[in-house]
């Protein structure tokens, strides 16, 4: 059940044994169906979650209607609406399971408890903040400077997982192209890869 | 767009939705699993059933339909309780226990609701043995469900201090 929490920990840091105990309690596990949601967009985000089997998004809705995936989480990956979480205002993600997943739940007080008590978790979540800075600006110059195969093909690259695992219309949004323009993209990679 | 999903950038016009609490209620074909079941459904939430009676099961299953909650049911104490934020237990003291010890792992951070099945002679109290299988969780113990259903209800924001266990 904590598996891939303690390999993404040790990745990273070195834990004593009786820290990888004491780590389990400051989480709360939590199993989440296919299409349930962990947050709605507008109420205060109390978690980040880790992923241990699975994978949800997380995405925004615009003024019409028109959902943007923000990001996925599979195995090993974190995922929340960190401004929500940090600062208390309203989140502005929804956060759904696109499949039925395992997840480890922290909260900003058992958080704080655990950063006080277990020095080597402060080292990580540094090293992840530092991680999602680097993974943000990536997106961000992507974003403003990659054609859409460029960003398709950089996704899967790096993250084959959601290429082979999240439903089309997502992958689509998430690269901000549309479904069909994806489809025409993926056929172009398959013939010239 | 699903059903649930809010539009996060203009609150003034559209109804934020609230993630539900979703609530295991083991033992809930028993006599105060159902008085429970039936007054947490009024409620939008998820409740998850679990009992080894499946035919039990499905009856009142069948009977919450229309109500608010969405309502789920599982044959596993286990699944039940890891889908859960907040635990019910709707059964007598011998079961407590052995329920407790399957769930342990799963249980931490969250609230145990007990509710014995029957009432208990004074000064007996089964919520220390719990807090000793499951010390991360915070066990209470009531013999009224509608009582239960309040506190289950309320439960999310209790779990806040979950590390510490309250009597």
């Amino acid at each position: 059940m904590y598996e891939q929490l303690f390999s993404s920990i040790r990745d990273r840091v070195r834990l004593a044994d009786n820290e990888a105990e004491e780590i389990k309690r400051f989480f709360v596990p939590k199993k989440i169906r296919k299409r349930q949601f962990l947050l709605n967009a507008g109420e205060v985000c109390r978690y980040i979650a880790f992923v241990e089997k699975g994978m949800l998004r997380s995405f925004s809705v615009d003024l019409q209607g028109h959902e943007q995936v923000v990001s996925f989480a599979c195995e090993g990956w974190w995922i929340s609406d960190l401004s929500s979480f940090l600062s208390g205002d309203e989140a502005v993600y929804n956060i759904e399971a696109l499949e039925d997943s395992e997840l480890l739940l922290l909260t900003t007080e058992s958080m704080e408890e655990m950063l006080n008590h277990i020095h080597g978790m402060e080292r990580y979540f540094r090293l992840l903040m530092q991680n999602h800075i680097v993974s943000l600006q990536r997106r961000l110059v992507a974003s403003l400077n990659y054609s859409a195969e460029d960003k398709y093909r950089k996704l899967l690259e790096i993250n084959p997982d959601i290429i082979s695992r999240a439903p089309l219309q997502h992958i689509a949004s998430y690269l901000g192209v549309t479904p069909e323009t994806l489809s025409r993209i993926r056929k172009q990679v398959s013939r010239k890869p | 767009m699903p059903a649930t999903a809010t539009i996060a950038l203009c609150h003034q016009t559209q109804r934020i939705v609230t993630t539900p609490i979703t609530i295991a209620i083991v033992g809930a074909t028993r006599p105060k699993g159902i008085a429970l079941a039936r007054e947490l459904a009024r409620n939008r939430c998820r409740l998850v059933l679990m009992s080894d009676d499946q035919s039990a099961l499905s009856d009142i299953n069948r009977k919450l339909a229309g109500f608010a909650a969405e309502i789920l049911t599982q044959d596993c104490a286990k699944e039940a309780c890891w889908e859960a934020e907040v635990i019910i237990l709707a059964v007598n003291e011998t079961d407590a226990l052995t329920v407790a010890r399957k769930i342990k792992e799963v249980a931490t951070g969250k609230t145990i609701i007990y509710v014995p099945d029957h009432r208990q002679a004074e000064g007996t109290s089964l919520s220390d043995k719990l807090a000793g299988i499951m010390p991360f969780s915070r066990i209470v113990e009531t013999e009224s469900p509608s009582t239960a259903a309040e506190w289950a209800s309320a439960g999310r924001d209790q779990n806040q201090d979950h590390y510490q266990v309250q009597l």
